[in-house]
């Protein structure tokens, strides 16, 4: 039985002021933009970079940040977003996943057949296409709601879920093939 | 915001499954495969390497919370600052300029309407003291120079002129006889005609003449009009004149002056006063000599008849006399909208409003202006970044399409 990875929400009070408010978001945000820039990315030296260069931004324009206009982990998954697409136009290449998530510790009495149910899911996302790539990264290691997906994504909600559901039968299906 | 159909039941479920399985929530056992899925996937995530972890710790610590820069990379370019006390400023000097032109434009453009009684452009009368000095060679006529020049008045805004609008006539050649008349045409708002009639009449007392005659309307409309006859002493009239065009309430609409030169008929008159005298004198001389009854019934006819042609001749002398030396002046004062003549030079409350209104007019027309010359630039400017973003926003989406 395969269970939820602990996530650590953050909650951020409403009375708090602005540095304290970023620090909050900074701690509860930096491993699953990492996350998303890596899965997105499959290269750590670039998810590393496109991580911190998306904080200095939102450091930079906390001030800008408009609750009417959304939640702040959207709107930080926003500018990471940019960061990372930046990236790849910069880059114009994908770089090689490395297989195994840096950091990332298996236990080594884990099942051999969840060992592998792994693996399959590993290498089904690796076929995914970017942007669907990103739908997952967004949505499964970066933690975010559907609504928040919408937002980042700039399309409505049931668009996101519509997207989503979608990809997931490819993951199934690709899967199954495996 | 779009009207979207609403998500398939199915489709709803599933992903309301997923949602439940992340949270650690139970699932309905239809949807194991989907969850087990989902477990896989976010089992999957990524860690950060824990030096990275512990540098971007660092990086944002270093500063103090407030501050803009988080460490080692700067950010790539400053977020605009669109409130910054620069825009303020600049928006301030603007206003500023915007005032001042609305100023320039609004000073330039209200010449007071109290010059406007000054405003009489041509000066008269220099002909009728040109008409009054010449002496045709050979000529045993009268000089009939009658002159008239009138002096059309600018309307309101005019230059400004002084007192000495008029000029004076010139000086009467000494023993000539010169018969002076003159008309003044004045506009005056109409609730002031009687205003102006009383200040009229200020003057020809001061000046030692009288009114003939005088007919005063004043109906408070644009209706009112006064005409007055005054005889003024002849030497006394550039002086009235120039009195009466500086009427507080009147402006000067037009002015009209005119002489005739009458010495050869007051020579005549003379003479044929001083023949009528000679000849009642050898008339009594010879009633005095006759003897039949017949010549004196004749004698004292003739000398009734030489009675009657001194009255006559006397009363033409004595007219002449009386016209050469009081001057006619008809003067009328019609009701009108024009500006009123105001020779106060101080500053009231009614002509700092009036002032104030003006420069705020010219000001608002000022600012109309400027934000229609601006309007064009700041739609192509907005237009300009909407599109910029627009096509930063493609090719980003673009890369991701890119990417595979």
């Amino acid at each position: 039985m395969v269970s939820a990875p602990a996530r650590s929400e953050g909650v951020i009070s409403e009375t708090a002021s602005a540095p304290e408010r970023f620090e909050a978001l900074y701690r509860s945000s930096r491993d699953d933009v990492y996350a998303y820039a890596m899965t997105l990315l499959r290269d750590s030296a670039a998810a590393e970079d496109v991580t911190a260069l998306a904080f200095e931004r939102a450091l930079s324009r906390r001030r800008s940040f408009d609750r009417r206009r959304g939640e702040e982990r959207a709107w930080l998954f926003g500018i990471a977003r940019n960061a990372a697409l930046d990236e790849l136009r910069r880059r114009r290449r994908v770089a090689g996943w490395t297989g195994e998530p840096v950091g990332e510790d298996e236990p080594v009495s884990d099942a051999v057949e969840l060992s592998l149910r792994r693996t399959s899911v590993a290498a089904a996302l690796r076929s995914l296409p970017a942007r669907e790539r990103e739908l997952v990264a967004l949505k499964f290691h970066a933690g975010l709601r559907n609504a928040e997906l919408a937002q980042v994504l700039g399309i409505s909600e049931s668009a996101a879920g519509t997207l989503l559901h979608r990809t997931m039968t490819k993951l199934r299906e690709a899967c199954r093939e495996t | 915001m779009r009207h979207e159909a609403p998500l398939d039941p199915v489709l709803l479920a599933e992903l309301d499954a997923i949602d439940a399985t992340l949270a650690g929530d139970p699932v309905d056992p239809a949807h194991a495969e989907l969850a087990e899925l989902a477990l896989l996937l976010a089992a999957g995530r990524p860690q950060p390497a824990e030096r990275f972890a512990a540098r971007l710790d660092a990086q944002v610590a270093r500063p103090a919370p407030a501050a803009p820069s988080s460490g080692a990379a700067e950010p790539k370019r400053k977020a605009p600052r669109w409130r910054s006390r620069q825009v303020l400023g600049g928006s301030l000097a603007a206003g500023l300029a915007v005032a001042a032109v609305g100023l320039v434009i609004v000073g330039s453009a209200s010449q007071p309407a109290s010059m406007s009684s000054s405003a009489v452009s041509t000066a008269s009368s220099t002909s009728a003291s040109a008409s009054a000095s010449q002496t045709p060679a050979g000529s045993a006529d009268a000089l009939r120079a009658t002159s008239a020049t009138s002096a059309s008045a600018a309307s309101g805004g005019a230059v400004s002129r002084g007192p000495t609008a008029y000029p004076l006539p010139a000086a009467r050649q000494p023993g000539r006889q010169v018969i002076s008349s003159a008309q003044l045409a004045l506009s005056t708002p109409p609730t002031h005609v009687e205003d102006v009639a009383g200040e009229l009449f200020g003057v020809v007392g001061s000046e030692h003449g009288y009114v003939q005659s005088s007919s005063v309307t004043q109906t408070g409309g644009p209706d009112g009009s006064a005409r007055l006859e005054l005889s003024l002493p002849s030497g006394n009239l550039p002086n009235a004149m120039a009195e009466l065009s500086r009427l507080r309430y009147a402006h000067v609409g037009s002015r009209t002056d005119a002489s005739t030169d009458v010495t050869d008929q007051a020579a005549v008159a003379g003479r044929r006063l001083a023949d009528a005298r000679a000849l009642r004198a050898a008339l009594l001389r010879a009633l005095a000599g006759a003897t039949t009854p017949g010549q004196l019934d004749s004698l004292r006819g003739r000398l009734h008849d030489a009675d009657s042609a001194i009255s006559a001749a006397e009363q033409q002398v004595a007219t002449l006399a009386h016209r050469v030396a009081f001057s006619s002046v008809t003067v009328t004062i019609a009701a009108a909208g024009a500006p009123v003549a105001h020779h106060s030079s101080g500053l009231t409350v009614g002509r700092a409003l009036h002032d104030a209104a003006r420069v705020l007019s010219g000001a608002g027309a000022v600012l109309v202006l400027v934000a229609a010359i601006l309007a064009g630039p700041l739609l192509l400017l907005a237009g300009t970044w909407w599109l910029l973003t627009r096509t930063r926003r493609r090719r980003r989406e673009q890369a991701l399409d890119l990417a595979g």
